[in-house]
């Protein structure tokens, strides 16, 4: 038989029972419905929670702590920092140092006049402050230049420049910060320093001090003068190369001053020297980038020596699982918002392999269903397909005939179901606008039904069902699937059945 | 062009076994309509039946056109039937939802030819059994012997070596018996086509070549008739006299 000829004779079989074919393709219908929304729900979850991850930090950063560490693990030192970087995939790790010994505060404009108080330098390793993913506003990445004694190369984070207060003006005045500015959403820094090709300040009015073209000097407070009990401070100038774009992802940085280990070394070696003090830490180790000493706790971990936290960059999302393997062989403990994304993605996935399963009874359900119209379908044409197989009908026809009946029960309930899928996937998306021209109070909240509450109060545009493409096609596919294999049992009846006895059959 | 040789058919009843055909060796010539009469359990629709390859022998073979169809699968039989064999059948086996000219056309379908070169065949077929104007009719919307007519344009469709009837006037009335005769008889001589035709009316097996009598399984007779258009008429008022009593 010709493609056409299966095709319209299993359809006219389809159209000559009307009823029951309608009633099995509802059943059809409610399982891809039932399967369709549910996976549309958790692939819109993912999403904003990937959108969430994604304004928390940067998923392909790794944090390795010096702390929980197993015991026997080497110190989080330099070496250890080359040995990351010497990983696949790995393309930069640092640490984000920031001292414990010393304190002190910038100042600039006009008589000292803009004071910043509480600093935040941090030291990085220089060359890898441009691979870790930061952006510059202007300037250069260049701490790595020697401006000599007591002049120290820095980059300015874009949110640094709102620490400034105004020393004229009294505390208590609104004047005395340039406050930062925020949109209505409340997660959006406007009015931030935005400079052009040539490093000139474009809104200058919005700053007390265009930093990246004024001189601004550290005051280092190395102690009290012993007879007036003034705070005694030494300078340094610190020297502007460029200007790191603000992430709200990462404070640190935004609002920090960075320079690289070595400067950094550099200040805590002269403070020691006018202090007289010992570096911070405990353990009675002396090493300069002053970590906590090896001390053991109650649950078999340790704290290793070094720094507190070693960043670790990973060149794709898809790797960064293998490289926080590799590192936890070592023995230390990480942390990394692909961590913590698969444990919400988990969460997530518990709670739709649940409901998952629900909508797959309903569809079984609905493939039972097949399996018996089909059966009743063979047994009532028992005779006609008897005649059939006198009159040289094939077996492999004959099997296809029942199969395309039974696929095309599958991909029609597939078809109407993926289509009332879309509409309650709009409904769902549109329920709050629904209910209010409706004029009903209510508080759904689906985000929370999926164990992520408080997701929907972050996303607000968030949608609540997201039915993409491929999901519309695999539930064809599916549905038809379905369908098929349905009709295998009861088409390879139909090719049992024997002609004599069919025609026989009265 | 038909032959068998011993064949034999045994079924179980039980614990007893009992011989629907003992042995049964017939040789059928090309373009011979030959009759098969017997009482009923004379085991002659078996005998039918396992011609048509619708039934194993438990014995023997069967030659059709030089090919030995009992030794044959299923899907061979398919085939073999789609090229060599028509079947007209007592209740006619129509399919319902298609119209006539689909109907006749149904042979042709299961070999593969496209729906316009083999409904145009069809159509030729069927106006030949003067049905032509039914071409769109469905068969609840035709008489027993109109069904019964496009059931054997269905049988001529595809120019078979051998055509098969099972008791092809036995749900009608004597008019329509006369009108189906011919329409059969008339082509078989025409094409040469081989015809094995079950009756248990001795008057319609009076308008073949020859007439094999069965009884419990075995030939008990095999006569050649002579071939005549009276033999035709002689059956009409034979069934109008059997009617009549």
């Amino acid at each position: 038989m010709t493609r056409f000829d299966l095709f319209k004779f299993s359809l006219d079989n389809l159209r000559r029972r009307k009823g029951r074919t309608v009633l099995t393709i509802i059943g059809v219908v409610v399982g891809v419905c039932a399967i369709v929304v549910m996976v549309s729900l958790g692939i819109a979850v993912n999403r904003a929670t990937d959108a969430m991850l994604q304004n928390w930090g940067d998923l392909t950063k790794v944090s390795v702590m010096s702390w929980g560490a197993q015991q026997g693990t080497p110190d989080l030192d330099d070496k250890m920092i080359e040995t990351f970087k010497a990983m696949p995939h790995v393309v930069a790790s640092t640490p984000m140092y920031t001292t414990r010994d010393f304190g002190g505060q910038l100042v600039a404009g006009p008589g000292d006049r803009y004071i910043m108080d509480g600093v935040q330098l941090v030291g990085v390793i220089a060359d890898s402050i441009e691979p870790m993913g930061y952006e510059l506003v202007t300037g250069s990445f260049d701490l790595d230049v020697n401006l000599g004694r007591n002049k120290v190369p820095v980059l300015i984070g874009q949110q640094t420049p709102f620490s400034f207060r105004d020393s004229k003006k009294s505390w208590s005045s609104p004047d005395v910060y340039k406050y930062q500015q925020w949109d209505d959403t409340w997660s959006y820094i406007i009015n931030l320093p935005q400079y052009d090709e040539d490093g000139v300040l474009l809104n200058p009015d919005d700053f007390f001090v265009d930093m990246m073209n004024t001189k601004l000097t550290y005051m280092m407070q190395v102690g009290y003068d012993d007879t007036t009990d003034e705070p005694k401070y030494r300078n340094y100038e610190l020297v502007p190369v460029g200007m790191i774009a603000a992430d709200s992802r990462d404070w640190m940085v935004s609002g920090g001053i960075i320079m690289s280990l070595e400067s950094m070394r550099d200040l805590e070696v002269d403070y020691r020297r006018e202090t007289g003090n010992r570096p911070g830490g405990g353990g009675g180790r002396d090493i300069w980038y002053g970590g906590y000493g090896g001390g053991g706790s109650g649950d078999g971990t340790t704290t290793v020596d070094g720094y507190e936290t070693v960043y670790v960059k990973v060149d794709d999302v898809r790797n960064v699982e293998s490289v926080e393997i590799a590192i936890k062989q070592i023995g230390y403990q990480i942390s990394s918002m692909s961590e913590t994304r698969n444990q919400l993605q988990g969460q997530v996935a518990q709670t739709q392999l649940m409901l998952g399963g629900l909508a797959a009874v309903s569809l079984f359900v609905a493939a039972l269903n097949i399996m018996n119209t089909m059966t009743m379908a063979i047994t009532e044409r028992t005779r006609e397909i008897g005649v059939m197989k006198v009159l040289g009908c094939r077996l492999k026809d004959l099997r296809r005939m029942f199969l395309i009946e039974a696929g095309f029960i599958g991909f029609i309930g597939g078809l109407v179901g993926c289509g009332v899928s879309i509409l309650i996937s709009l409904l769902l998306n549109n329920l709050p606008h629904i209910l209010m021209a409706l004029g009903i109070e209510s508080d759904i909240d689906l985000a929370g039904f999926f164990g992520l509450g408080g997701l929907a109060s972050q996303m607000p545009e968030m949608a609540l069902s997201v039915i993409p493409i491929w999901l519309i096609f695999a539930a064809l596919a599916f549905a038809a699937g379905v369908g098929f294999l349905s009709g295998l049992a009861p088409a390879n009846r139909a090719m049992r059945i024997s002609s004599l006895e069919a025609i026989r059959h009265e | 062009m038909i032959r068998t040789e011993g064949l034999k058919k045994i079924y179980r009843v039980g614990n007893e076994k009992v011989a629907a055909l003992a042995g049964i060796n017939l040789e059928i010539k090309q373009g011979e309509v030959c009759c098969i009469v017997g009482q009923s359990g004379s085991g002659k629709s078996t005998l039918l039946n396992m011609l048509a390859g619708l039934e194993k022998p438990t014995k023997g073979s069967i030659t059709i056109a030089g090919e030995k169809i009992s030794h044959m699968d299923e899907e061979e039989l398919a085939i073999f039937r789609q090229n060599n064999l028509g079947f007209i059948f007592q209740s006619y086996f129509l399919l319902q939802q298609l119209t006539a000219v689909e109907n006749a056309a149904i042979p042709l379908m299961f070999s593969g030819m496209d729906k316009v070169k083999r409904e145009k065949r069809a159509m030729r077929e069927l106006k030949m059994v003067g049905l032509a104007e039914r071409a769109s009719h469905r068969p609840t919307e035709m008489s027993g012997g109109q069904q019964q007519r496009v059931g054997i344009a269905r049988a001529f469709v595809t120019r078979p070596k051998v055509i098969f009837a099972d008791e092809p006037t036995g749900n009608l009335d004597t008019q329509t018996t006369e009108q189906v005769l011919k329409a059969m008889l008339g082509r078989i001589s025409k094409y040469g086509i081989t015809l094995v035709m079950v009756t248990h009316e001795p008057s319609i097996a009076a308008c073949g070549d020859r007439i094999v009598t069965l009884s419990d399984g075995k030939i008990i007779k095999d006569e050649y008739l002579k071939k005549s258009e009276e033999n035709v008429k002689e059956t009409k008022k034979a069934k109008v006299a059997e009617e009549k009593a």
